[in-house]
């Protein structure tokens, strides 16, 4: 399989990016690890003019800690996520979800900032960025602004960003005392990706009880979103095997969704309940034991 | 004499010969084949699946950068049909013969072009108008022709209707198994290329001499005049048993063009053009005594096939072998559908297994005997059609030892009684009988006058380990050292040898290469016979042995010569002899035996996610002698993974309104991976075959054959669901 | 419009022209001729074009050419020490963690890769490392035995791993 034709820049600072971007009228495609965009073009389903590849650029990829929470540039792979001793102590929600995405060699090539910029309903890291709390930093003619991860994505591979704008890094809470992660995950046998999966950042009050919960749902609808239903039941309430079943029921509400070969509509809702209760079960368990 | 002993070649562990080059990307596939001035081809295929071509418009193609010629059936030759293949029936019917579309990925067009790109691109430019017609898809379809019997095979004896009225128990069940595609990882890939009426393809084939014979009438042309080269394979698993229409394609192309052509498969395409397992319907009734014994069998097999091609297959072949049942009919029939053609895959018969074990499973629960149990009371102690004695059999020891090493003896016979934590447990078994031939081979063996050794035959190697045994096989019996034997196979101008499939390979080359061994020492004797400076002069053939590079007497391995001492004194370079098998069953006074094999499979479902774990499978086999340990049971394992392939994952699906395949890519269509495999373990048991001349009988196929029942069986002792269609999908267990 | 780009590929230097859009596997096996990278499926699942570059494994078919400008790459041709099999090699022969061979030499990239990371691996932890690489032949189960006989060969002679 061949891409139609392109041509190719390599800029070295995010403004030559965005003037590159600019002067194709948003029909150039922003090219990272790749394994979004490639194999979209080798399937001709995306044709751009021009590909910018801004994995030349410095500094856009690395771990720093900022603001409460971690600052991650935009190239950054999924496996210096998953590796990242930063990102293990203070968001291991993210590693544990970096771990699970795709194989080896993919999350070698594969960008934070890549999978959440293209928006894949069935992505994992658009899930766990939901649940920690995130933000995208995006740069384009008029600057910089923040998204709020709640605000990303829109639907089906289609983002916030305007066709003029670069990710350039994202921001995600840090898990502070007596919080607790999981990522749960049932995954399409041979592409890896979500069937349903489910993130959850949990914290407990000193008696026990839900202070808070964010729990974000991936792979079930048109994208990823959060299970507010799913918080709603959980808030306030002691995080007892039965309020969390009970909880996990609201997994899908308002969840557009979707069903093909691997999974029809209704085993995904029911795949999405399962590991909701899971996920949330596993996060509670670490938050308790969490000081 | 030298003899095959039961302690000489029985199992050496020998590592592949084929290993360095495997393990640094050396080994040439027909993919990797180039030629100064090769240009590439690309297929153009159908997108209906039923109907004419109205008129392709290939101007913009043929216009378009590079493009040396686009072939569609308006200026194609006509080609000849291939003949008819043993084993196989007809080839596949030659391409671009008419405007007639017979399935959804038909080759419709060839392009070819200077570079892959080009020849891409231009494929893309050739436009078609179609006038289609309603397809006909789908088994139960009952506007598809149905061929009764197409192949004589059904087996009947007694009278399985009148014992099957008044049998005291009576099972009458049907089963379903999806289509399944091949999917050898390596791509099939043809690079042809014509010297004058000269052709030499390089081509993804698991039978040479077939291939050379099928082209050879094709193109009319004499079969000294085509040569057919695959030194190596990336896989065949039945894929390559026949020289398909694309293959015949691309030697058409370099034909027409006058330069050498290469064609790839896209993967997509690998479901479409090379065969695939065929879907499959089964009726199956059984009649019982109270006390476990079989006493009818009635088995009806349907499979589809494609509008126009033949595929001798029948699902149930081995109904009628498998046990001691005094009445038994079995059924064959094809459903013509517009779909590319079926062919063989691994294992064809495991369809039958899986039925007639899940049966006996079922049986097992309503008499309350234990399934192990039920099989030994239907034991078929001699080939149960035939009477004959088989030629070998060791299942009996094959369900001991099993069952042993399994520990089938912990199972709680009721049904969800063995739980782990979250995880239901159930334990299954199933038996296997299964065919194999030994099919004409020939072999040159010859030896050089530094003392190696040279092995030559038109066999090949898909990856099962033909280098390897060939060449310890020589070894042995020339009384050589491994690293003496040079084994060249995977070309048609050797020796013609059957297809590396059906599980006969290394059993019919084994034997020719036996044969020939002996021959050779028979020819160093009469280079001897008149030579009195030879201690060996005037000796016989079954005088001398050989060992350590050197001819030597039986009786005093101190009186002999080396090869390379009589070579050299008689100035002979080399010295050949011819060997080869011609396999008669008739007459032999016993039934040639195929491998027999006992399963035994421990699954975990998690209910709740109606997931399904295989936690292990034990196999114990018995395939005659084994000549190499280490590939032997690289061969179960790798099967049996096969068969955890067709049980849990593996559908070909073919879209019921357009008749596409809806999951041909390795994103949608699902071989297991890494995590999918339990813990496996493989015994050997048995002795050498009897009717095998080196004891062995073949393994190919066997380790996936039983493995579905096996699981299914299990899959019913953890949650008392029956699964009686494949793949096991979630809803059935959720 | 074509590029040029430099990259050294098995300790070598080349410098090519190629079109954006060109692959780097059918850089590798077309502009190259190292035809020891593997296409098997062309949608990124089956591993066997996989290829170490600047250290890492990645599946060359979801890579472009010019991707690798300014690279390092290391393909299966250049994994064995001058004519001396790395131990993942010997490892693949000894243990027979291969059949047919298509997908040999990005099993051994992806090992490579798994061994780089984690010298020691578990049974269950080389299962996971090589999810991204599919085998139709063997049933992995040898695989998984020559990563072990490699890892444990590297550990008794740490020198044995080291390329170049």
């Amino acid at each position: 399989m061949f891409p139609v034709e392109f041509e190719y820049e390599a800029p070295t600072t995010v403004e030559e990016a965005i003037r590159l971007l600019a002067e194709s009228g948003g029909e150039a495609k922003i090219l990272a690890g790749g394994h979004s965009l490639l194999p979209m073009l080798k399937l001709r389903l995306a044709q751009p003019p021009l590909v910018i590849d801004i994995g030349r650029i410095a500094g856009l990829s690395g771990v720093s800690e900022q603001d409460g929470g971690l600052r991650i540039g935009a190239t950054t792979t999924e496996t210096a996520i998953q590796d990242s001793e930063l990102v293990q102590r203070l968001c291991p929600l993210l590693s544990e979800t970096a771990a699970h995405i795709g194989d080896q060699q993919v999350r070698n090539r594969g960008t934070i900032g890549g999978t959440l910029a293209h928006g894949d309903p069935a992505a994992d890291m658009t899930a766990a960025v939901l649940a920690a709390g995130g933000s995208v930093t995006v740069q384009g003619p008029n600057g910089e602004r923040t998204i709020p991860a709640d605000d990303l994505f829109l639907d089906m591979m289609t983002t916030a960003l305007e066709p003029d704008e670069v990710l350039t890094s994202v921001w995600v809470q840090t898990e502070g005392p007596r919080t607790g992660s999981a990522y749960e995950k049932f995954a399409n046998a041979a592409s890896g990706y979500a069937i349903a999966g489910v993130a959850s950042v949990i914290t407990l009050a000193a008696d026990g009880t839900v202070a808070r919960a964010r729990i974000a749902i991936t792979g079930v609808g048109s994208k990823a979103t959060r299970a507010s239903g799913v918080e709603a039941a959980l808030q306030g309430k002691r995080a007892d095997d039965q309020t969390i079943a009970a909880a996990a029921e609201h997994a899908v509400e308002g969840v557009d969704l979707i069903g093909d070969l691997h999974a029809d509509e209704s085993y995904r809702e029911h795949l999405a309940k399962v590991i909701a209760r899971r996920s949330i079960q596993r996060a509670v368990g670490r938050a308790a034991t969490k000081s | 004499m030298t003899v095959v002993t039961a302690n000489k070649l029985l199992g050496d562990p020998v590592d592949r010969v084929d290993g360095p080059l495997k393990v640094t990307g050396a080994a040439p596939y027909p993919s990797d084949v180039t030629y100064p001035g090769l240009v590439h081809a690309v297929l153009v295929q159908s997108t209906i699946a039923a109907g004419t071509i109205r008129s392709i418009d290939a101007a913009d193609a043929e216009a378009a950068p590079g493009v040396l010629a686009v072939i569609t059936h308006e200026n194609a030759p006509a080609l000849a049909e291939g003949p008819m293949t043993p084993l196989l029936g007809p080839a596949p019917p030659s391409p671009l013969k008419d405007n007639r579309i017979l399935h959804h990925g038909q080759h419709v067009a060839i392009v070819v072009a200077e570079t892959l790109e080009q020849a891409t691109a231009a494929a893309r430019l050739v436009r078609i108008d179609y006038e289609e017609t309603a397809p006909v898809l789908g088994i139960d379809n009952p506007e598809a022709a149905v061929l009764r019997n197409p192949w004589g095979l059904e087996t009947q004896r007694g009278d399985a209707a009148a014992a099957l009225a008044s049998a005291e128990v009576v099972y009458d069940e049907t089963f379903a198994i999806a289509a399944g595609t091949n999917n050898p990882l390596g791509l099939f890939a043809t690079v042809a290329r014509w010297e004058g009426d000269r052709l030499i393809v390089h081509e993804s084939t698991q039978w040479p001499t077939m291939a050379r014979q099928t082209l050879a009438t094709v193109f009319n042309v004499p079969e000294n005049d085509v040569q057919v080269l695959v030194p190596y394979l990336g896989g065949g698993f039945g894929a390559g048993l026949r020289t398909w229409p694309h293959a015949i394609l691309t030697a058409l192309a370099a034909r027409l063009v006058d330069r050498p052509v290469k064609l790839v498969l896209t993967r997509p395409q690998m479901f479409t053009s090379v065969g695939h397992r065929a879907e499959t319907t089964q009726r199956l009734r059984l009649g019982a005594t109270r006390a476990g014994r079989l006493v009818a069998i009635d088995h009806v097999g349907t499979s589809t096939l494609g509008a126009e091609a033949a595929n001798m297959e029948f699902i149930s072949i081995e109904t009628g072998a498998a046990y001691a049942c005094p009445n038994v009919a079995t059924h064959d029939r094809q459903v013509r559908l517009n779909i590319p053609s079926p062919g063989w895959m691994r294992g064809p018969g495991s369809e039958g297994n899986f039925a007639i074990e899940s049966a006996l499973d079922e049986l097992s629960y309503t008499l309350g005997i234990d399934p192990l149990e039920l099989r030994l009371r239907n034991y078929a102690e001699v080939h149960p059609q035939s009477g004959l004695p088989w030629s070998s059999k060791a299942l009996r020891e094959c369900y001991r030892v099993g069952a042993e090493r399994f520990g089938w003896t912990r199972r709680t016979p009721e049904i969800g009684s063995m739980r782990e934590g979250n995880w239901l447990v159930g334990y299954g078994m199933a038996g296997v009988t299964f065919g194999g031939a030994q099919l004409p081979c020939q072999v040159r063996v010859s030896i050089r006058r530094d003392g190696s050794a040279h092995v030559r035959s038109a066999a090949t190697d898909i990856g099962t380990g033909t280098y390897t045994v060939a060449t310890q096989l020589a070894a042995e019996l020339l009384g050589l050292d491994i690293g003496q034997v040079r084994v060249e196979i995977g070309d048609s101008d050797l020796a013609p040898a059957p297809p590396s499939g059906g599980s006969s390979l290394a059993t019919s080359l084994g034997g020719a290469i036996r044969d020939a061994a002996g021959n050779l020492l028979r020819a160093f004797l009469n280079v001897l016979a008149e030579d009195h400076r030879s201690p060996l002069q005037g000796r016989r053939r079954d005088d001398v042995t050989a060992a350590d590079g050197r001819i030597h007497l039986v009786d005093d391995p101190s009186v002999g010569e080396t090869y390379s001492d009589i070579l050299a004194r008689h100035e002979l370079d080399e010295l050949a002899a011819d060997g080869e098998i011609n396999p008669q069953a008739d007459g032999a006074g016993m039934a040639p035996s195929g491998p027999f094999a006992a399963r035994f499979a421990e699954v975990r479902i998690d209910a709740e996610l109606g997931l399904l774990r295989v936690a292990r499978i034990v196999s114990a086999v018995d395939a005659g002698r084994i000549l190499n340990e280490k590939l032997a049971r690289s061969q179960i394992i790798g099967a049996t993974v096969m068969g955890i392939g067709m049980t849990m994952l593996e559908e070909t699906i073919f879209d019921p309104g357009s008749g596409r395949i809806a999951n041909a890519t390795f994103g949608d269509y699902l071989i297991p991976v890494n995590a999918d495999v339990p813990d496996l373990d493989v015994v050997f048991v048995g002795e050498p075959d009897r009717f095998s001349p080196i004891g062995s009988k073949g393994l190919g196929e066997v380790g996936i054959v039983g493995v579905s029942a096996a699981i299914a069986n299990a899959v019913y002792h953890a949650t008392g669901r029956r699964i009686r269609s494949l793949p096991i999908t979630i809803d059935q267990l959720l | 419009m074509t590029r040029i780009i430099t990259l050294r590929v098995n300790g070598k230097s080349y410098e090519n022209e190629v079109s954006p859009r060109l692959l780097l596997v059918h850089y590798l096996r077309d502009v190259l001729g190292l035809t020891g990278t593997h296409i098997a499926c062309d949608t990124s699942q089956c591993g066997a074009c996989t290829v170490m570059f600047n250290g890492e494994s990645v599946k060359s078919c979801t890579m472009l050419a010019v991707q690798a400008d300014g690279g390092e790459v290391k393909t299966v041709e250049g994994l064995a020490t001058n004519g001396k099999l790395h131990p993942l090699q010997q490892g693949f022969w000894e243990k027979h963690g291969l059949q047919c061979g298509f997908c040999t030499p990005g099993m051994l990239m992806s090992s490579l890769n798994l061994l780089q990371r984690n010298p020691d691996p578990t049974p269950d932890e080389i299962r996971h490392a090589l999810e991204g690489n599919l085998c139709r032949c063997t049933g992995y189960q040898n695989i998984v035995a020559a990563v072990q006989w490699a890892a444990q060969e590297m550990k008794a002679k740490p020198a044995a791993g080291v390329a170049e």
